[in-house]
């Protein structure tokens, strides 16, 4: 019977190891591999080592990304989405037939906006002042006494036109008149 | 520009960290970061989310393979050094000083043996063991048959133990 560890080589089994901690191996060559290696000291010391590294590699830690590249890589995104607008911009207005026209429709458009702007400005009326409840209140009040104060004005003044001007000058007058000529038709 | 954010958010220490094991140094890993996120700003829209993983370690990798060619070419102009292995530890060859005092030689020696593996076993062995991907989106972001994939892990593997073989003699013998 062959002793199993013969049929496993050292270089055979090394050339294993990796598979083996992966456990991608079929059980019979799992089986050989242990028999090689409780019989195999050089073997089993490159099995502590691959297990060593492997576990060693697995701890290595992950990196941080400082947030300078972040802000690097943001900024000139932000500076390229800008470029972009204004590529689209001076490509439309530059590429394919008839070059000149749009440049000049561009700036036509423009002055016309310029201009339709200004004389907006210059007919705009300026909007009433806005006066408040309060003060309206308070305006239509000193109207009515003014109002009030005019029509007993009006009342003396006609009173005294009456009393000192029309009376005495004019009625007082015409009635001696009157009185002296009814006396003289009376004496007749 | 919000959902980009997000994406931003989400992906950039996996491509940092990624990068990092990569090539070796934080400045170089940095610019990869930058370079891989700006490539998704131009491109976010047209991948299907459920892709967007594998083709951010895709192109990462692609990124950090320019990034070392140019180092090395850098370094052969200003010495004849034409030992790849020798570049990628000069380039690797970098001891965090925060972390100096608490990190093992074994660590930092797997490290360099890490940044100092060819590829497609670097990528292969980064993305498995440090970034914990599945086999089936490693394969697909490195468009590899499954069993390839798994073939290449195991190589990797076998060669970062056979790196560390002197690390761990020079500790016995010491």
């Amino acid at each position: 019977m062959k002793r199993t560890h013969e049929t496993m080589t050292c270089s055979k089994t090394q050339a294993l190891i990796e598979a083996y901690l992966d456990k991608e191996l079929t059980s019979d060559q799992v089986s050989q591999i242990d028999s090689h290696l409780r019989q195999c000291s050089t073997c089993a010391e490159e099995l502590q080592l691959a297990k060593r590294t492997c576990k060693t590699l697995r701890s290595l830690p992950v990196q941080y990304c400082s947030d300078r590249v972040k802000a690097a890589v943001l900024d000139q995104v932000r500076w390229e989405r800008n470029n972009t607008i204004w590529k689209r911009v001076r490509a439309w207005l530059t590429h394919g037939r008839g070059l000149t026209w749009r440049p000049a429709f561009a700036t036509a458009v423009l002055v016309a906006l310029m201009a339709m702007v200004m004389l907006m400005s210059r007919h705009q009326q300026p909007s009433p002042t806005q006066v408040s409840q309060e003060e309206l209140a308070r305006a239509e009040i000193e109207v009515k006494w003014t109002l009030a104060y005019l029509g007993e004005i009006s009342q003396r003044t006609g009173i005294i036109v009456r009393d000192e001007v029309i009376g005495p000058r004019v009625v007082a007058p015409m009635k001696k008149a009157i009185e002296n000529v009814l006396e003289n038709e009376s004496m007749l | 520009m919000r959902k980009f954010k997000t994406l931003v958010d989400e992906h950039r220490h996996k491509i940092y960290t990624f990068a990092y094991y990569c090539i070796g140094n934080r400045e170089d890993a940095e610019d990869v970061t930058q370079e891989v996120l700006l490539r998704l700003w131009k491109n976010w829209q047209q991948i299907d989310p459920k892709c967007l993983l594998a083709w951010l370690m895709r192109v990462t990798k692609n990124a950090c393979v320019d990034a070392i060619r140019k180092r090395q070419t850098y370094r052969n102009m200003i010495q004849s050094d034409k030992d790849g292995e020798a570049s990628a530890r000069a380039i690797s060859d970098e001891v965090d000083p925060e972390t100096a005092a608490e990190v093992s030689d074994f660590q930092q020696h797997l490290k360099w043996a890490l940044s100092s593996l060819s590829e497609p076993y670097r990528t292969v062995v980064i993305l498995r063991e440090i970034q914990d991907m599945k086999y089936e989106q490693i394969s697909d972001a490195l468009n590899l048959p499954l069993n390839t994939m798994k073939v290449y892990l195991h190589r990797g593997r076998q060669l970062l133990r056979t790196k560390m073989k002197e690390v761990v003699r020079y500790e016995t013998d010491s």
